[in-house]
């Protein structure tokens, strides 16, 4: 066997634990060795997602030939390797370790947010001490154990803490924000903020999701329903392009809570805020539950079937008109698929605010290649990645701190073009001016991350000759969820920079930036979630759907077609776009199936690209428009067109305003959101 | 000690200074912060070196000063507070101008240190860890300093060591300290 | 009692001796005359048992570390804060060049281009003086640079890995071994972690020779040695005296045995974390494996010696408070474990003490020794369970009997 073979091939390690034999990849640690012969070590510092510490103590088991007992989430296994883990030195050394915690630990458990999914609940019920060995179990008397608000999303409670510092850990080591650390020592040691203030970071939750007890919890439904009671469902989160997996947990089909799920997903566990808190969005006065029509010189409210038909007549009549197919990149496939059909029928422009698909179509005539040329998990496994424009960071927070993570692990070179601050910025070898020269220099192998959406054509001309190349290869960042699908139905900037002013009927779907109508324009048939600008305006105004409201699939940044599930139950008569201009279609002539799965098939059907298992976008043969350059919304306010609708992120936004003091980052680099 | 670290004295342990007055100091010893960083690996190595001139010039070590200190670094504040809440000679909280520091561990109780420690906080009127009125003293019971076979064993601020300190000399060096404090 | 004069040779002066008291750097000068691998063999073959208290060989940690990749750190372990341990401050003070040029010679053998002291914070006066003393001999180490860098009052930076963090600025908890120090130290690079006077030690030997090192001591261990005595004894202070000899030479010779009216209760013979000899266990060679074999520990050799005045109850809560105190958080039985049995103590002490108090003093210490991270706490927990099996009696009068009649330190 040659050498590299001998590398390459992960080599197969054979142990016995108490009465299982189990066949593991080398490197595995034992405890992770023992849940794989299905048996359970208890523990609290150890976390699949984290480096090992053992520091908590709870998962010593004997290991044949090694004196005293072993940490098992620290060491590797051995071939051969005998474990005990139900010897009576473990079963007492487990008990022991859960004894000194329950000594200082209130058992507050009735009105505890944790009961039911607390592992300090789950091991001493199953390990003990069913009695604690020594004093009585505390009432911690005099002590007032409720919990500190750390925001007014998270909080926390030192009494409940057992001090595995996963929270800790992970904000340091795989969000790479810092923001919790720990104060004094020993006995007195406690988790703590800085100064012990408010807790000043993105808020991605991760710490909530790693405690082990209820220490840190989460505010939104506090106290509404047991963990036990909530239903699991793993969807994708639509408030970027990086399409991340998050688990709702609902009630009724009210979502409580977000979290994630390290073990599903493109983000491993990794959340934004606007994952993690961004999903209150359906609720508010804001929201537009009828169809309403204009009567008069006013909305009013109307049966469905009468502002569709409203709406028939309407593109009826217009035959000859000037239209313009404005689409949002939070659409879903389905959603884009049906009103791409509807303006293939109607003879309309398809247009959007993206320049995603305007520079994907450039991509594939200059360069012959339809988009991100790697995934997420290969950009971090890269020698060197460029951020190409300030804007390219911001926009995917989960893959900016895989980036963080990867220079911290294993030394990927970042370079950061634009101007500086950014927190990414102290981890890049180089930061500087965006100047298309500099860009040239890159080392070959580079990958460049461009931010699309405001490059200057100087700038995306050197990006293209480099991928013509070769030598470079390419992930564009989405900033919303599907934009990268708005490119592949041809809705195109340069359209509607062209073709906006002189639009005679606009047709406008989902959350768009656009908040008047265009001078010329006599009809607007609009739909949206909620009252905009734009839909005041409109004479015809379609409820439509949210993302969490509706089934659908999304194209990635990195190409991947993700589906996401309905996890809230639909407010008011909303119906997804998908229905609303897939009924119109198929009104004016067209004979669209109405179910999520036929339309993603048909659509698959109109545009083979989509069948791929790597998703790319195929240009080719339309001519390419003009890049515009000026007047782009700001890549926050890009993102911000669901999350704006946010109670939740509403209010971190003013405690993130009130904190900026008690930021883990200079003044410059504080959090926002 | 700089003319500007003399004029601080009458604050020093028990005033927060401004964000302003920190970072003018940190301005100050800038080239001998950057002397010290030059000497490991990591920027973060010279933290606690950092942290004892801190120490020296404002006496305790409230956020305002972990948090310039970090940024001087390149850290997180958090890691600041961290190391300053887990070493014993760095204090978040305000003290006296002068700590008085008692050692209390096995070889000096066997001479005798808590009668020692009871006899300072009678003299001083103060209780452990706690500033006198006029902001001069605290006390603190520590742990071994080092100097077990002179014990019991008094150490003020950076001081030398004062040995063999019997309850009947507290009232004495309190009046000498007074008179003559240490820096 | 045999006595010796090497590493306090100067110590007589009455003051820090100067460049000029020491003389020329005669061990560095032999050592830099040979290869550095062949300095490793010659400390190899000297033994020399770490003075820090683990007894670790140099030479082996020497030969570990050699073979790892360059850049390589040497670390001075200048922490000393084991309670009743004095006698690396004595070197620093007293004699800084002697340490100097052992750290000079083990940077030769490492091919170490940087070294620093870890003193603890509170030595102000011997930080001083060690600067002063690497400045005036700078042309001497060079191309060694040699930085002095303070911890700030935290006992468990005397533990090499809590102090290699301590060196990067963090907490001083102690590290997951493997990987160790001598491949992943200070910065990640291999790094030998040597106590002050293990490195005093060296350049002794490369002055005067191995055979030397080897005529002192007895065949259980070599060289000279500084015993600290403190607590109740007459003449508390540091002898140097070749390894072996007895613990009753050293209390009752050097120190002048307890105060008139006193005898002899208990023993510490390395700091507080070894475990206390009863009297009639002093006439145990004072050499790691000897005082080994009494189930205690030779240690740091800082002798505490408590006469029978004390309650032993009393001197358990004062050690066990030191180490509750300076317990690094951690470790869930170090953090809470020592916390409890102080807490039990205390409340013995004050008379509120049960029998059950006395069930949990039979088997927790055990358990916290079998569990927790490091030595800290296994140190501690050793330490107190001796006490409690040895002086059981003394707990029992607390708990039954409404107190033991002696007075409180």
């Amino acid at each position: 066997m040659g050498e590299s073979e001998k590398v390459s091939a992960p080599e197969t390690v054979k142990l016995r634990i108490d009465d299982r034999f189990v066949a593991v990849p080398a490197g595995t640690v034992v405890l992770e060795a023992a849940r794989a012969a299905g048996i359970t070590i208890p523990r609290f510092c150890y976390h699949p997602r984290l480096k090992p510490v053992a520091a908590c103590r709870l998962c010593l088991v004997e290991i044949e030939g090694m004196r005293g007992l072993q940490p098992s989430c620290a060491t590797p296994v051995k071939e051969g390797m005998i474990v005990r883990t139900q010897g009576d030195a473990a079963l007492e050394s487990h008990k022991e370790v859960l004894d000194h915690v329950l000594r200082f630990h209130p058992l507050d458990c009735p009105k505890c947010e944790a009961t039911g999914h607390c592992e300090l609940e789950d091991f001493t019920y199953e390990f003990g001490p069913h009695r604690v060995s020594y004093y009585e179990p505390p009432g911690l008397s005099g002590v007032d154990y409720n919990e500190k608000p750390w925001s007014p999303l998270i909080r926390f409670d030192r009494y409940k803490c057992v001090q595995c510092t996963r929270c800790v850990r992970v904000c340091a080591e795989i969000h790479d924000c810092y923001a919790l650390t720990t104060d004094y020592r020993g006995h007195e040691t406690v988790i703590s903020t800085f100064a012990d203030g408010p807790l000043h970071c993105d808020h991605c939750g991760s710490c909530v999701d790693l405690c082990p007890t209820g220490a840190i919890t989460q505010e939104p439904s506090r106290y509404w329903k047991k963990d036990w009671e909530y239903e699991h469902r793993a969807t994708i989160c639509a408030h970027c392009g990086h399409g991340c997996t998050i688990v709702a947990r609902t009630s009724r089909n009210r979502i409580a809570k977000i979290e994630s799920d390290h073990e599903i997903g493109n983000n491993g566990g990794r959340l934004c805020s606007l994952g993690r808190f961004g999903f209150d969005i359906h609720v508010g006065e804001e929201r537009i539950e009828k169809p309403r029509v204009r009567r008069e010189g006013r909305l009013v409210e109307v049966p469905w079937r009468e502002a569709l038909e409203e709406a028939e007549t309407m593109l009826r009549g217009a035959k000859n008109s000037k239209m313009v197919a404005l689409a949002s990149g939070f659409l879903s496939v389905q959603d884009l698929f049906a009103f791409e059909r509807l303006a293939k029928r109607i003879g309309a422009a398809k247009a959007a605010e993206s320049r995603e698909g305007d520079v994907l179509e450039r991509l594939s005539r200059e360069c012959g290649i339809s988009g991100s040329t790697v995934e997420f998990d290969e950009v971090t496994r890269a020698s060197g990645v460029a951020l190409i424009g300030a804007g390219a960071w911001e926009r995917d927070y989960v893959l900016t701190i895989l980036l963080a993570e990867a220079r911290k692990e294993r030394g990927l070179a970042l370079r950061a073009f634009g101007r500086p601050p950014y927190r990414i910025a102290r981890h890049c070898v180089e930061v500087r001016e965006l100047e298309p020269d500099a860009i040239r220099a890159l080392p070959v192998g580079t990958v460049l991350i461009p931010d699309v959406e405001a490059l200057s054509e100087e700038t995306l001309s050197a990006v293209m000759e480099m991928v013509r190349g070769g030598d470079y290869p390419l992930l564009l960042p989405s900033a919303q969820a599907n934009s990268r699908g708005l490119g592949l139905f041809g809705f195109r900037r340069s359209v509607l920079d062209e073709k906006l002013s002189e639009a005679e009927i606009l047709l406008a779907a989902g959350p768009l930036h656009l908040n008047a109508r265009p001078g010329g324009c006599q009809a607007l048939i609009v739909s949206s979630a909620h009252r905009t600008a734009l839909s005041e305006e409109a004479e015809i105004v379609f409820p439509a759907a949210l993302p969490y409201e509706k089934p659908g699939a999304y194209l990635n940044a990195a190409h991947q077609l993700q589906e996401a599930e309905a996890v809230s139950r639909v407010v008011g008569e909303n119906w997804p776009d998908a229905a609303i201009w897939g009924t119109l279609a198929n009104l004016l002539g067209d004979s669209l199936p109405l179910t999520p799965e036929a339309l993603l098939e048909a659509a698959r059907e109109d545009f083979p690209a989509l069948s791929d298992p790597r998703v790319r976008v195929g240009g080719g043969g339309e001519e390419g428009g003009r890049l515009p350059g000026a007047g782009l919304p700001g890549s926050r306010e890009h993102e911000g067109l669901l999350a704006s609708r946010s109670d939740y992120l509403r209010q971190l936004r003013e405690h993130l305003e009130r904190s900026r003091d008690f930021s883990p980052f200079p003044p410059e680099e504080a959090f926002s959101c | 000690m700089s003319a500007g670290e003399r004029m601080s004295r009458e604050g020093k342990g028990m005033r927060t200074p401004a964000r302003e007055e920190v970072r003018e100091f940190l301005r100050e010893i800038r080239p001998e912060i950057e002397e010290l960083c030059s000497r490991y690996e990591t920027r973060r190595a010279a933290l606690i070196p950092l942290l004892h001139r801190l120490r020296r010039r404002f006496g305790f070590l409230p956020p305002v000063v972990q948090r310039e200190a970090a940024f001087v670094l390149g850290i997180a504040p958090g890691d600041v507070s961290r190391v300053v809440g887990f070493y014993s000679l760095f204090r978040e909280k305000p003290c006296g101008r002068q700590v008085i520091m008692v050692c209390g561990t096995l070889s000096c109780a066997l001479r005798g240190a808590n009668k020692v420690i009871e006899t300072f906080k009678e003299v001083l009127g103060v209780d452990l860890r706690e500033p006198t009125p006029d902001g001069e003293f605290s006390i603190e019971r520590v742990e071994c300093l080092g100097w077990c076979d002179k014990a019991p064993v008094v150490q003020v601020n950076d001081s030398d060591y004062y040995d063999n300190v019997k309850p009947e000399d507290v009232a004495g060096l309190v009046e000498r300290w007074r008179k003559e404090p240490h820096e | 009692m045999k006595t010796t004069v090497y590493l306090s040779e100067r110590f007589e002066l009455g003051r820090t001796a100067r460049l000029a008291d020491y003389g020329e750097y005669r061990g560095l000068k032999r050592a830099r005359e040979m290869a550095p691998a062949e300095v490793v063999a010659l400390v190899k073959t000297a033994v020399v048992e770490g003075r820090g208290g683990a007894g670790f060989p140099a030479g082996m940690k020497w030969e570990f570390a050699t073979k790892a990749p360059r850049p390589r750190y040497l670390v001075c372990n200048a922490d000393e804060s084991e309670p009743g341990t004095f006698k690396d401050v004595q070197i620093m003070e007293r004699d800084p060049h002697r340490l100097i040029e052992g750290m000079a010679i083990a940077a030769h053998a490492l091919e170490a281009e940087r070294a620093y002291i870890y003193i603890r914070g509170e030595f102000v006066r011997a930080w001083r003086i060690l600067e002063e003393a690497i400045a005036e001999a700078k042309e001497l180490i060079a191309p060694l640079e040699i930085f002095v860098h303070p911890g700030a009052g935290a006992y468990i930076c005397g533990e090499e890995t809590a102090l290699l963090e301590s060196l990067e600025g963090k907490i001083g908890q102690p590290r997951l071994k493997p990987p160790f120090p001598v491949t992943h130290g200070v910065f990640g690079r291999p790094t030998v972690v040597n106590n002050v006077e293990t490195l005093s030690c060296i350049s002794l030997i490369l002055e005067r020779g191995v055979e030397w090192w080897h005529s002192l001591g007895t065949e259980n261990a070599h060289g000279t040695k500084l015993f600290c005595v403190s607590g109740d004894v007459v003449n508390p202070g540091v002898v140097e005296a070749p390894m072996g000899v007895t613990l009753r030479e050293i209390i009752e010779e050097f120190a002048g045995g307890c105060r008139p009216g006193r005898s002899l209760q208990a023993v510490f013979p390395g700091g507080s974390s070894a475990p206390p000899l009863a009297p009639d266990e002093i006439d145990v060679p004072m050499d790691f494996k000897s005082v080994a074999k009494l189930d205690s520990m030779f240690g740091s050799a800082g002798i505490i010696v408590v006469d029978d005045s004390r309650c032993m109850v009393d001197v358990a809560e004062n050690v066990i408070h030191f180490y509750a105190h300076e317990s690094c958080g951690k470790c869930t039985p170090c953090r809470d474990g020592t916390t409890t049995v102080e807490e039990a103590l205390k409340a013995i002490l004050d008379g509120r003490g049960s029998e059950e108090d006395l069930r949990y003093f039979e088997e927790m210490p055990k358990r916290i020794f079998a569990d927790c991270f490091c030595p800290l706490a296994k140190g501690s927990m050793w330490s107190f369970g001796a006490i409690f099996r040895k002086w059981r009696d003394d707990f029992e009068a607390h708990v039954r009997g409404g107190g033991c009649g002696r007075e409180r330190m």
